[in-house]
């Protein structure tokens, strides 16, 4: 009799996993459309050194002259996933300690350091899942909102007529 | 003439030697990183010391700030980074051209590996050229803490800075690599680099104990688009603020009473 071979696989692989920058992009749509066209959502692409992508979203307030703020920065290689996330919200508060410059000094040696960095501060998404979760949480991050309104605010105070001059 | 000063001020309250070196070098523009005062007190301190009006930009970030005397109507906020590494400003400078502003503070050494330095000179450069073309000029200086010596890739590199020594090497504007043009910026900072030149050899010193040390490092620089590079009447790194040194008796910077980085002054005449 021969012993029933379980599955090993993880039971959460989903089949309709897209690429970040597809989910950046509707993100990008989105915020059109909830503030009316005031803001714009923008999609920036950079292919830098050792086949790094990075893809960051910015907002636009064409009112305000087209001013834009970066609001969240994505990298990862060839292969879609991990993902390394770059956020306001995430940014270290207080001082922390030096990830290595000992390291640094060393990656002139052994070659360069690994990548993702988990000791780094920037959080990492192995999947869909988490990128999805890490997104959100930028998105309606404090910090994320602040930018929103502020630009919000900025371009309503634009857009409003002239007072009428007193008789 | 518009005079500009940079300082690094390692999040220590240094309202007052501010505004002295603001007294001492008729500063109209001061750009400040690491700045953790109430933009309200270091307005009035220089308010005050100078007996000219100075208020802090609209679109100044959280800790890297943009103080100045001219109409702040002559300044628009157009581009912040996502964490505040690299803020982009439209000013029109008084009786002379409209220029493109970067005040920058890209992340420590310390915290950063070389590819992380190297995407962030990427996306600053593309920055640079994504508003060159939105606002028609390239009469663009960037001046700030790079994190980074002149010499050093993310400065040199065509497709970051692009930063070279020489105004007439940067003249030609672009440069051609494998059929891709790359703009070229002009880094004056270079000439105020080492002991064979007036002024600190430097604009941060740091003694470690790793196998490749320069001690002192020149990471506050200004680069400039060669538009702009004639018009570049001054460039110093400064030692004092006007009345006290800012150096300790060894000659490096006093980081107990003030930064551990040096102001950078720069000066242009339209």
């Amino acid at each position: 009799m021969t012993a029933t071979i379980p599955n090993l696989w993880p039971d959460d692989i989903k089949v309709d996993v897209l690429p970040p920058l597809a989910i950046l992009r509707v993100q990008a749509s989105k915020i059109h459309q909830l503030t009316k066209g005031v803001l714009l959502g923008d999609i920036q692409t950079l292919t830098g050194s050792d086949g790094f992508v990075s893809h960051r979203l910015d907002l636009i307030a064409p009112t305000l002259d087209n001013r834009r703020k970066s609001v969240v920065s994505v990298t990862h290689r060839e292969a879609f996933y991990p993902v390394v996330i770059e956020a306001d919200c995430y940014r270290p508060k207080i001082q922390q300690q030096p990830i290595g410059y000992a390291g640094a000094a060393m990656s002139l040696v052994i070659g360069a350091p690994e990548w993702p960095d988990a000791k780094d501060w920037r959080p990492i998404a192995d999947s869909q899942e988490e990128f999805l979760r890490r997104v959100g949480e930028v998105l309606k991050s404090k910090e994320v909102r602040a930018v929103i309104d502020s630009l919000l605010a900025l371009s309503n105070e634009k857009n409003q007529p002239a007072e009428e001059p007193a008789a | 003439m518009i005079t500009f000063l940079f300082w690094n001020l390692k999040a220590q309250p240094l309202r007052e030697r501010l505004a002295r070196l603001a007294v001492a070098h008729s500063v109209d523009v001061l750009v400040v990183a690491e700045c953790d005062m109430q933009s309200g007190a270091v307005s009035r301190a220089l308010s005050d010391a100078t007996g000219t009006a100075y208020r802090v930009v609209l679109g100044s970030g959280t800790a890297l700030r943009v103080f100045t005397r001219t109409p702040l109507a002559n300044w628009r906020a157009l581009f912040s980074d996502t964490l505040e590494a690299w803020l982009g400003f439209r000013f029109r400078a008084p009786n002379g051209p409209e220029l493109l502003v970067f005040a920058v503070h890209m992340p420590s050494k310390l915290r950063t590996t070389e590819q992380d330095r190297m995407q962030d000179a990427l996306w600053l450069s593309n920055d640079i050229v994504k508003l060159e073309e939105q606002e028609g000029h390239s009469h663009t200086l960037v001046v700030g803490d790079f994190n980074v010596n002149p010499f050093e890739v993310p400065l040199v590199w065509s497709s970051g800075l692009h930063a070279v020594m020489d105004w007439r090497a940067a003249e030609r504007e672009t440069r051609t690599i494998r059929g891709r043009e790359y703009g070229l910026m002009y880094n004056p900072t270079w000439g105020v680099m080492s002991d064979r030149t007036p002024g600190p050899p430097g604009t941060y010193y740091r003694a470690s104990s790793e196998s490749v040390n320069y001690f002192w490092n020149t990471y506050d620089q200004v680069l400039m688009r060669p538009a702009l590079a004639g018009h570049l009447t001054e460039l110093s790194v400064l030692d004092s603020d006007g009345t006290e040194s800012l150096l300790t008796v060894n000659g490096i910077p006093d980081a107990t009473n003030g930064s551990d980085h040096l102001p950078l002054l720069f000066r242009f005449d339209w």
